[in-house]
């Protein structure tokens, strides 16, 4: 999965900077949460990813059957 | 609104990966799809109300000009206020409208199905249609057309999904269809409002100046990306290529959707051996080459170029109504597999236009452009069922049956096709005087998209 680039963001990773931009920042629970919505947010993506694919195929497989009465009927 | 919803809290955090987005735009395009499922209720809605197929028919008709309205006019808002917050609007007002419409149904007031399905909802279908278009825009840069084919593929496949889902509920909720209108309606209206709402949530706006991996120009911060990275819709819409790909669009719209309203009886009409069963199947089959063509073929066109890929829908599809017209009778396996095509074309017509859009005005206000050009769909989708309809009836008039119903409409078919296919001939990159806001998308890059 290509996740590209940000400018100020070699390799698409920005640093974690203390506020300020001093240095690397320490773990906080504030960034800790962070960290956790972006994990959910992720989570939540792959699960609507399973979803979608798993209704379409439904789709597409009710009616490639009504389909085949065409050619079978 | 929430904050949660601003494009400000939308903005992806570095290192997100691009193809987290796709599944948002598809669960928003998969849900309004239904709308091209409505004809599953119109049977129990006519017994419910006791009304004619005409009075049910005008729901789905205030439904597709309310789409074609709400993206030509809140183009610019959804530019404005980011996916997130239009994919909430648009949940909104398409569960809402499913909510009003059943209060409809449960009381027996027509006028409160017009206002909720027709109305409420089809403000919903517009702005979800166009709500992902631009953001998938901005993180596929590289490849628009498959970025585009995907979420608008999801149009397509949503009535596949529709279909089977309503009809079963139908059967599940009550005795009669008719009596199980409104649990069905309170179902899907509350598992579309879940899918969109998901989809809400986990869509993401790239941060200002990503670009993909090994990949395409940057894109211009916000702050000048007005000057840097497109035309403006105001600009875009006083142009001659804004009208020349409306016509495009259109005579694309008009031939596919003749054939897509008449599928049924056409099919029959076509071969005496087929029955409703069997045309119910041919309708799937089109659905299916429908939703397929929009993302194939809009993927294709970033290797080939929008023109051509337009040369390819607007020519081919001119011989291909021809040899329907001349040997469409000629068997089954023949007559599906090209008015499969033909669907195929017409839906990548659809999932095109947004990355053609691009190339010549850029992708600030794409999103934008992209709504006010979906007027020719709605003018399309009164003129090509018009077309057939009226010819087929004075064939009839005349004492003709059969297939020689649908020669003249296909001939004239052929006709409107050629129209397009001169009119996309016609598109030309803007010159740098008609770009006067842009920058990168001016001239040469446009140019190049557009071979």
């Amino acid at each position: 999965m290509s996740a590209g680039r940000t400018p100020g963001a070699p390799g698409g990773q920005e640093e974690l900077q203390a506020p300020g931009g001093t240095g690397p920042r320490r773990e906080d629970p504030v960034d800790g949460t962070e960290r956790g919505g972006q994990t959910l947010s992720k989570a939540a993506a792959l699960f609507l990813w399973a979803v979608v694919v798993v209704a379409l195929g439904y789709g597409v497989v009710r009616t490639a059957v009504q389909a085949a009465a065409l050619f079978t009927g | 609104m929430p904050s949660f919803l601003d494009r400000e809290r939308s903005v992806a955090p570095p290192g997100y990966s691009r193809w987290l987005i796709p599944p948002a735009a598809l669960a928003v395009h998969l849900s309004i799809g239904q709308v091209y499922a409505f004809s599953v209720f119109k049977t129990p809605l006519v017994e419910r109300f006791d009304t004619s197929l005409t009075a049910i028919g005008v729901v789905f008709s205030i439904a597709i000009v309310m789409l074609g309205l709400s993206a030509a006019f809140g183009g610019k808002w959804v530019e404005r206020n980011g996916p997130r917050k239009a994919m909430f609007v648009s949940g909104v007002c398409w569960a809402g409208g499913f909510l009003v419409g059943s209060l409809g149904v449960a009381t027996g007031q027509l006028w409160l199905l017009y206002l909720g399905y027709g109305f409420l909802g089809g403000i919903g279908l517009g702005i979800g249609y166009i709500s992902p278009v631009s953001t998938l825009i901005k993180w596929f840069p590289d490849r628009p057309g498959m970025a585009t084919g995907l979420a608008i593929m999801g149009f397509g496949g949503g009535a596949l999904i529709a279909s089977p889902l309503s009809s079963a509920l139908l059967d599940r909720y009550a005795a009669t269809p008719s009596e199980a209108i409104v649990p069905t309606f309170l179902t899907l209206g509350a598992v579309y409002f879940t899918a969109m709402m998901l989809g809400a949530a986990t869509v993401r706006v790239p941060p200002p100046g990503w670009t993909p991996e090994g990949g395409a120009p940057a894109q211009a911060p916000p702050e000048r990306e007005q000057v840097q990275d497109g035309l403006s819709v105001e600009a875009a819409f006083r142009t001659r290529q804004f009208w020349l790909l409306w016509i495009v669009l259109f005579c694309n719209v008009t031939a596919g959707i003749g054939i897509l309203e008449q599928a049924a009886p056409m099919v029959q009409d076509f071969f005496t051996g087929v029955g409703p069963a069997e045309a119910a199947g041919y309708v799937g089959v089109l659905s299916l080459c429908n939703m397929l063509g929009r993302f194939i073929w809009s993927s294709t066109s970033d290797a080939l170029g929008r023109k051509r890929t337009y040369i390819g829908y607007l020519g081919l599809g001119c011989v291909l109504y021809l040899v329907i017209a001349v040997a469409g009778t000629s068997s089954v396996a023949l007559f599906v597999a090209v008015t499969g095509v033909i669907l195929s074309f017409y839906g990548g017509g659809f999932s095109t236009i947004p990355a053609y859009l691009k190339d010549l005005f850029g992708s600030f206000n794409v999103g934008a452009v992209h709504g006010r050009i979906l007027t020719a769909w709605s003018c399309a989708g009164i003129a090509g069922p018009l077309i057939v309809n009226v010819v087929a009836d004075s064939q009839l008039a005349a004492g003709r049956s059969g297939a020689d119903l649908y020669t003249a409409s296909l001939y004239l078919m052929v006709a409107v096709m050629a129209v397009g296919f001169t009119a996309n001939m016609l598109v030309r990159p803007l010159s740098a005087s008609a770009t006067p806001t842009t920058g990168k998308a001016g001239p040469d890059r446009s140019r190049e998209a557009v071979a």
